[in-house]
């Protein structure tokens, strides 16, 4: 996949804002004349005048009474098993919320490094971002002169192999050389 | 310029409840952002409705307007999104039914000479072949005549970006041109490197 767009060489340099401008003059004469007015504002009333989405109250407000509920039934319960527990139920309690409570802590940390190490590389990366954009000729040139340099090494190599097969040793039948 | 409310106070006026002000900005704007749109390739039977839409996405995100940049270049920034969005769809359209994705339309807009319209298809033609990233620089600095530091902000690119991509972008149109529009090369204009 190529990154960035083949670029253009020897004589296509940046011919300057001047020779950009004399040359879109053209473009500049183009202009669309629209009413868009009437359209625009029918579908800004729409949307003010639209009914908000007409949540469906009976099955949010059993929901959030189940829920409720339900909480309510849990905490009793674990209040229950608190007060008449033995030892046990209290340490398993108590290593349960240290538990929560590291791993609450674990993400802080992590959410800090995260947000730490990307403020630092943020800028780092559009730097070296511009550097590839403002090398993209240079990179293309060095690829052109390497893949050339490749080509120029496969020569060679099948040239030397072809002269050594010429003038080297030849094996013989029983694996002495003649 | 007209006396009237500033763009600023009929944004906050909108804000506060008075949707009809925004008919306003709409009047005062629509020009502007259906000829960015024209200019940045759109087909002349599009712009309507991208012009319609830039307007609905300004309404909906008008608490987003940071009132200390002009107005219009935020509809710039709107508009180049809208352009792109369009773009993308229909070329998957285009992928899909196997029509061409070329926008260039040669058909004069009233008020426009036969020539200036062929000269400006041609042109439209030949900023199509260049690269969506180098092309929206060009057409917002060299014909819609943003500065640098507006251009920069409507693209939300650093304004060194933009100019290597201002830089890239001339290039890139000069070689399409005298390699498929020799036509087009402005008479005597042998580039006056900036």
């Amino acid at each position: 996949m190529r990154l960035l767009p083949r670029f253009p060489r020897g004589r296509a340099a940046d011919p300057g804002a001047g020779w950009a401008d004399a040359v879109l003059a053209p473009l500049r004469r183009v202009g669309a004349e629209v009413d868009v007015t009437g359209a625009v504002m029918r579908r800004v009333a729409s949307l003010a005048a639209a009914p908000a989405a007409e949540p469906p109250r009976a099955a949010w407000t059993a929901a959030f009474a189940f829920g409720v509920t339900s909480l309510a039934a849990v905490v009793a319960t674990l209040a229950v098993l608190w007060a008449t527990a033995d030892e046990g139920v209290r340490s398993a309690a108590r290593a349960a919320a240290a538990l929560g409570r590291a791993t609450v802590g674990l993400w802080e940390r992590a959410a800090t490094v995260v947000f730490a190490l990307l403020g630092a590389t943020r800028p780092l990366l559009r730097a070296v971002w511009e550097i590839l954009e403002a090398a993209a000729p240079l990179l293309h040139a060095a690829g052109t002169a390497a893949a050339f340099c490749g080509i120029l090494a496969i020569l060679y190599s099948t040239f030397v192999f072809a002269r050594a097969r010429r003038i080297g040793p030849e094996a013989g039948l029983h694996g002495g050389t003649r | 310029m007209a006396s009237g409310p500033t763009d600023v106070e009929l944004v906050r006026e909108v804000l506060a409840g008075r949707t009809d002000r925004f008919e306003i900005l709409i009047r005062r704007y629509q020009r502007l952002v259906a000829t960015a749109a024209l200019r940045m390739g759109m087909p002349r039977e599009e712009i309507d409705d991208v012009t319609s839409e830039v307007f609905f996405k300004v309404y909906r995100s008008l608490h987003r307007y940071e009132p200390q940049h002009a107005l219009s270049t935020w509809l710039y920034r709107i508009t180049v999104n809208a352009a792109l969005d369009r773009r993308r769809a229909r070329r998957r359209e285009a992928r899909q039914e196997e029509i061409p994705v070329s926008l260039a339309d040669g058909r004069p807009f009233p008020g426009e000479t036969a020539e200036t319209a062929e000269r400006a298809a041609l042109l439209r033609a030949a900023l199509e072949r260049i690269p969506e990233h180098y092309r929206t620089p060009l057409v917002l600095v060299h014909v819609e005549g943003l500065p640098l530091e507006e251009a920069a902000r409507a693209l939300e690119l650093p304004e060194g970006t933009v100019k290597s991509r201002l830089f890239r972008g001339r290039a890139l149109l000069k070689s399409i041109i005298e390699r498929h529009y020799p036509g087009l090369a402005p008479a005597g204009a042998g580039g006056d490197p900036a």
